[in-house]
């Protein structure tokens, strides 16, 4: 029965794990830039990967990429201009055919002005959205730590761990 | 070692290997699936789809499209696919399919599963109109017969004969030549009465009467001397008569020369022959050439340049690249499967080669050559060349068949033939550049019988038929070429073949036996016709030339009495001048 649970237990933990306010913060701004990027390329995957492999909470971090996901259709006229300006521009011109003539680099889809411009609004939107989030992080993290452990699926997790871990004594 | 840290990260990396592992490919066939149908717009059935990613290669069997013209039944259905993609290109995000291979597929075979898309997407080949030529052609023999007779009558025609034509010209000559000299013998005879009736009414004295009679007299001479020319011209006129007739003569003889030669004229086309007889079986093969060309274009050619489908979110950007792809290509397929033509089952292999979305990137034609072994068997060739702005197909088949089904050519109410033969072979090689259709269809049927089956002709015009029957049985193969022109949508077409050869020999034969038994007696018509006009042509010249001569007699009689009258003296009293 622990075999079974401790998967469901380890993933609880992830979601529940790092919460300082930095943490929570970094989370946030994360899961911001992931939600923003179009999803159907490389770019998507290696900042989900940065989300994944970095110690934020992770739970914040994926309720922030929804959230974002949403809010990036909103975003997109801004996220194309900014994104045609770049890779229309004459004096990058050379650089970009020099990088996209890369292997992999195509799987990327930053030629796309959407996903050019949505990376660099993720990008520049990052430091200000983790500053601005540390302060409420301090201010709601204690209670929120506390309402999620009264969750009883999670009272219920760390229970039957404790239980089974005994019983095994 | 951090393991809270480590172990919630791995499962999670666990878990994303996992869904791409175990669920990629399940994902991958639905989006195949939903694609495949959105594209064929039709029902389609994928029961197994499976990657590899080392190397790269997809997997897809039991795999069948429906026929929505043909509910119950498949487009097309193949037992499995093998796609080995190349390794490099994919990183650049190009699906370069190095070798791939299509086993069992089959055509119309019975669908397993219905759906709702079975019924309700034409699925059929598009069809276009060829405007063949007019089979009119009248192929009855009594019409042949009739027609001949016409031929005949049109040859010896009175009105068409020279020597007549000539005759009735000359004739008009000659009537408007004398009554041009009897207006001028008209006008003598006024001219005469007037210098009568000036001698008659000669006034005052005997020198001024002497000097109406001395003007007379002068006119009266003159008078004379026109009256004398007109005699030396009518003196003229049997010199030019009798070259006249003798122009009229020899126009008759050429008449019958002519007549002669009028078996040449009754030769019968053989292109109309070949057209008429062969024509309806070939229309049917020209059309169906023109549909799996039309095809061809519609289904092969114009979907490989698919347009991007408009992105619901940015627009992409292209840069140069040093080593540029297109981004699908298949450099090569293998195919293998059954197909029927003629009610004859095929196994078939072939071979496409170049299939791509971006030709002119490419820069290599597509091709697809495909054997059919069998009882008969088959060879097609096809070139689609859309490496240039205006594109070109080249289409070559062969087809041989063993002891193929009669033909029947011909209606039956008409003129009409069995054709059975041991062997056809069919070859085709058709062109499309700059829009243009040029080609050539030849059909070969060696050794052939053909036997006359109309029985109306046989009945009616028994002698024709056993003609017929006799040139038929000279006849061993049948070759049969088609030239075709014109455009894919309009095309144009000619038949000629060694049948419309040996008929029109044949029935020119028959004309030419009928016209010999009747030009004996055209000739005659044609003599009778021209005498007819030479007695008119005499009677014309004897009587109007006698009454020319008549008065010119009579005038030129009273000139002299009138001369005679003012040089005797007898109107003239010199004692009247005496006195005076």
């Amino acid at each position: 029965m622990i075999f079974l649970l401790r998967p469901l237990r380890f993933i609880t933990r992830t979601l529940t794990e790092e919460t300082s306010p930095r943490q929570m913060a970094m989370g946030v701004a994360l899961g911001m830039l992931v939600g923003l990027v179009l999803k159907d390329n490389l770019t998507a995957f290696l900042c989900l990967f940065i989300l994944c492999a970095s110690r934020v909470n992770l739970g914040l971090g994926f309720i922030s990429t929804f959230l974002f996901s949403w809010i990036g259709h909103l975003v997109d006229p801004v996220s194309h201009f900014i994104g045609y300006k770049l890779l229309t521009a004459e004096s990058l011109n050379s650089w970009w055919t020099w990088f996209f003539d890369h292997p992999v680099v195509p799987w990327t889809s930053l030629n796309n002005t959407v996903v050019l411009g949505s990376l660099i609004v993720g990008l520049v939107l990052l430091i200000p959205v983790y500053r601005s989030f540390i302060p409420i992080a301090q201010k709601y993290s204690p209670s929120v730590e506390k309402r999620f452990k009264k969750f009883r699926i999670v009272q219920v997790l760390w229970g039957l761990e404790l239980g089974s871990g005994l019983g095994e004594v | 070692m951090r393991w809270g840290y480590l172990i919630p990260r791995l499962l999670i990396a666990f878990l994303f290997w996992g869904t791409f592992h175990f669920g990629f490919d399940p994902v991958l066939k639905k989006t195949a699936h939903f694609s495949a149908e959105l594209l064929m717009d039709s029902k389609v059935d994928l029961y197994v789809l499976e990657t590899e990613f080392f190397p790269p290669e997809i997997k897809i069997e039991k795999v069948a499209i429906a026929d929505s013209s043909n509910p119950g039944f498949n487009l097309l259905e193949f037992d499995s696919m093998k796609l080995k993609l190349e390794g490099k290109p994919l990183l650049r995000r190009s699906y370069i399919i190095k070798e791939a291979s299509l086993t069992g597929l089959q055509f119309g075979t019975v669908r397993k599963e219905t759906g709702p898309h079975d019924s309700e997407i034409d699925f059929s080949l598009p069809t276009i109109k060829v405007d063949g030529f007019d089979f009119s052609f009248n192929l009855k023999t009594d019409d042949w017969m009739s027609g001949l007779t016409g031929r005949i009558k049109d040859a010896i025609d009175p009105n068409q004969l020279e020597s007549v034509q000539l005759a009735r010209k000359k004739q008009l000559d000659w009537k408007n030549r004398f009554s041009k000299q009897k207006e001028t013998l008209e006008l003598l005879k006024k001219q005469l009465e007037q210098l009568q009736s000036q001698v008659k009414g000669a006034k005052g004295n005997a020198l001024e009467k002497l000097q109406v009679y001395h003007d007379t007299a002068m006119n009266a001479k003159q008078l004379r001397k026109e009256i004398k020319r007109i005699r030396d011209e009518l003196n003229q006129l049997p010199k030019l008569a009798r070259s006249d007739y003798a122009a009229i003569i020899q126009a008759g003889k050429k008449d019958q020369q002519n007549l002669k030669d009028k078996t040449q004229i009754l030769k019968l086309d053989p292109k109309a022959i070949s057209q008429s007889l062969l024509g309806e079986e070939l229309e049917k093969k020209i059309q169906q050439t023109m549909n799996y060309l039309s095809w061809l274009k519609e289904n092969l050619s114009d979907k490989m340049d698919i347009p991007e489908p408009e992105r619901f979110r940015g627009t992409e950007i292209d840069f140069a690249k040093n080593e540029a792809l297109p981004k699908y290509l298949c450099r090569k397929m293998f195919l293998s499967g059954q197909s029927e033509i003629s009610g004859q089952q095929f196994e078939f292999t072939g071979i496409l080669k170049n299939l791509t979305s971006e030709p002119q990137l490419h820069k290599k034609p597509m091709t697809i050559e495909v054997e059919g072994i069998g009882e008969d068997d088959f060879l097609a060739k096809a070139t689609i060349d859309l490496t240039r702005k205006t594109p070109a197909y080249k289409l070559h088949f062969q087809y041989h068949q063993n002891h193929p089904p009669t033909l029947h050519l011909g209606k039956g109410s008409e003129l009409a033939f069995d054709l059975s033969a041991d062997r056809t072979d069919l070859e085709s090689l058709i062109e499309i550049k700059n829009g243009k259709l040029n080609g050539q269809i030849q059909l070969s049927q060696s050794p052939c019988r053909i036997e006359l089956v109309s029985s109306e002709t046989e009945d009616k015009n028994f002698s024709v038929a056993q003609t017929l029957q006799r040139i038929l049985g000279k006849i061993d193969s049948l070759n049969t070429q088609l030239d075709l022109g014109g455009t894919l949508d309009r095309p144009e077409w000619s038949v000629t073949s060694n049948l419309g050869e040996y008929l029109s020999e044949g029935m020119s034969d028959i004309f030419a036996e009928e016209f010999e038994k009747q030009k004996a007696q055209m000739a005659q018509v044609i003599n009778n016709n021209m005498i007819k006009e030479l007695k008119v042509f005499e009677s014309l010249l004897k009587g109007e030339s006698s009454q020319l001569t008549a008065m010119l007699n009579l005038q030129e009689n009273d000139a002299q009495k009138l001369i005679q009258k003012i040089a005797g003296g007898k109107s003239f009293k010199f004692n009247s001048l005496l006195r005076r």
